[in-house]
């Protein structure tokens, strides 16, 4: 097997396994008060905030990718921004790249999470905090063991997710590898200049990768009970 | 409620044929490099309202075409940015043989919307001021390919090394650089120039064509079981003077005569 992976696909399988894992994380921890207060909340605004991180599930990459290329870019609000910040342009670089797949996959980690806390019922919090627990105490040591399996869940599906991103990094990647040159662009590259064997091994990878996630998902989740006694 | 009545039913089906049964003429399935699209889809018009025919343009880059074609693509013509894609088609048989031509030689440029940064007297890709140059993915793109040579040729690849950009066809590098994510871009004149023949707001620096492969763009008649009668129409029509004229104006040069002159 080694002998078929070539420098060139190792780079991108380590930068999209980079990309996956810091844009999960960044997303767990980030979206976990947004989670919860999309979970609790009883406002109005919260019919407009669900459906505006739900946006990414319907909306074709290639629209993301399009006003990304004008928000990352040099005129746009962020590529502004982020340029007097530190002097370098945000286009076609890995941090770009990063800030894509947070609105690329953003609904893939709220959601799981969201159902979560919405499972755990205010009787056990209750219980908490009548026997004196604050509310960081509560959330700690109640509420986060009792959503483990939820926080599985959408770490395991943020990350394949964000491991198979392609129409938004091809409308504002520029391909550059070690940067911006996914495994999904990558594949795409060996195809068009008729590379089977390469788009092969890729693409098996890939596709052997989402399965096993999606096996794990459903085998943790076998229980209707997410993460509830 | 009954089922419509015959009469709905008729002029339903008539509104759906419509489109068949208007033109008399046939459809030509035609594959077009991404830098000639532009100019191709105007001249396509007129073809159209000459001959009664109607085209058909899938645009992309050479390299995304060609792939597709020796998939089994259902493309009659094939407008390649180079003539090494269109030649290999026909050594793997899939191109009618004796059909390659040249139907124009492209310009590259190097161009930026900003109407200072190619100013005369300037050298801003020599100087190294450049801070990310957008070109096409070289493994696809013929100007891309060329932009490559280019930088190879002045001895820039080092510098411009984690500079550079690649775009999926001519296009894209446009895109790239209109919304201001690249300074400058390597395009194909043709690009850059409207139907009237004014060049786009901007600068830019023409490459000397002694610094990489000529670009001389190939076309050639893929085999199909159909259309052949009115793809050599269109070919002829390309192939016309009026037409080599208004290539000349857009921002091509007129190809040479090939040595066995085949209809």
């Amino acid at each position: 097997m080694d002998l078929w992976i070539s420098p060139h696909d190792w780079q991108a399988i380590k930068l999209s396994l980079l990309l996956a894992t810091i844009t999960t994380a960044l997303l767990l921890v980030g979206g976990t008060p947004l989670a919860w207060w999309l979970a609790t909340s009883r406002r109005p605004s919260r019919l407009w905030v669900e459906a505006v991180v739900a946006l990414p599930l319907v909306l074709p990459p290639t629209v993301l990718g399009f006003y990304l290329l004008i928000f990352l870019g040099p005129n746009g609000w962020l590529g502004s921004l982020w340029h007097s910040w530190s002097g370098h342009t945000l286009s076609f670089t890995f941090s770009g790249l990063v800030i894509a797949s947070l609105l690329y996959s953003l609904p893939f980690v709220i959601q799981p999470l969201q159902r979560t806390f919405e499972t755990l019922g205010k009787p056990t919090l209750e219980a908490a905090w009548s026997l004196g627990a604050g509310p960081w105490d509560t959330f700690w040591h109640v509420v986060l063991p009792l959503a483990r399996r939820g926080y599985l869940t959408a770490g395991v599906l943020g990350f394949a997710h964000t491991l198979g991103e392609f129409g938004v990094v091809l409308m504002v990647g520029g391909n550059i590898p070690g940067q911006t040159q996914v495994i999904a662009i990558l594949l795409y590259d060996h195809v068009e200049t008729v590379n089977y064997g390469q788009a092969h091994l890729l693409s098996s990878l890939l596709l052997g990768f989402s399965f096993l996630a999606l096996l794990g998902i459903f085998y943790l989740n076998r229980h209707t009970n997410l993460g509830t006694r | 409620m009954g089922s419509p009545s015959p009469c709905w039913l008729m002029i339903g089906l008539t509104l759906l044929l419509w489109p068949g049964i208007a033109w008399s003429g046939e459809t030509i399935h035609v594959a077009v490099a991404a830098n000639f699209k532009p100019l191709f889809v105007s001249l396509a018009n007129r073809f159209e309202q000459e001959s009664g025919h109607t085209v058909l343009i899938s645009s992309a880059s050479s390299g995304k075409l060609f792939a597709q074609l020796q998939q089994g693509a259902p493309f009659q013509l094939f407008l390649s940015a180079d003539m090494a894609r269109p030649r290999q088609l026909q050594q793997e048989g899939l191109a009618v043989a004796d059909s390659l031509f040249p139907y124009a030689i492209g310009r590259l440029i190097l161009w930026s919307p900003d109407p200072k940064r190619f100013a005369d007297g300037t050298q801003p890709l020599t100087d190294g001021l450049l801070n990310k140059i957008a070109l096409g993915n070289p493994r696809s793109v013929p100007y891309g390919q060329a932009a490559q040579e280019t930088l190879h040729s002045l001895g820039l690849t080092q510098k411009y090394a984690d500079r550079l950009v690649f775009a999926e066809d001519v296009g894209q590098v446009l895109a790239f650089v209109l919304s201001g994510n690249a300074d400058a871009g390597f395009l194909s004149l043709a690009q850059i120039i409207d139907r009237q023949g004014n060049p786009r707001p901007g600068s830019f620096w023409t490459v000397p064509p002694s610094l990489h492969h000529v670009l001389q763009q190939g076309a050639v008649r893929i085999k199909q079981p159909k259309m052949a009668e009115p793809t050599l129409e269109l070919v002829r029509f390309l192939r016309a003077p009026t037409t080599q004229a208004i290539l000349q104006q857009q921002g091509y040069h007129a190809p040479p005569a090939m040595p066995s002159e085949q209809p």
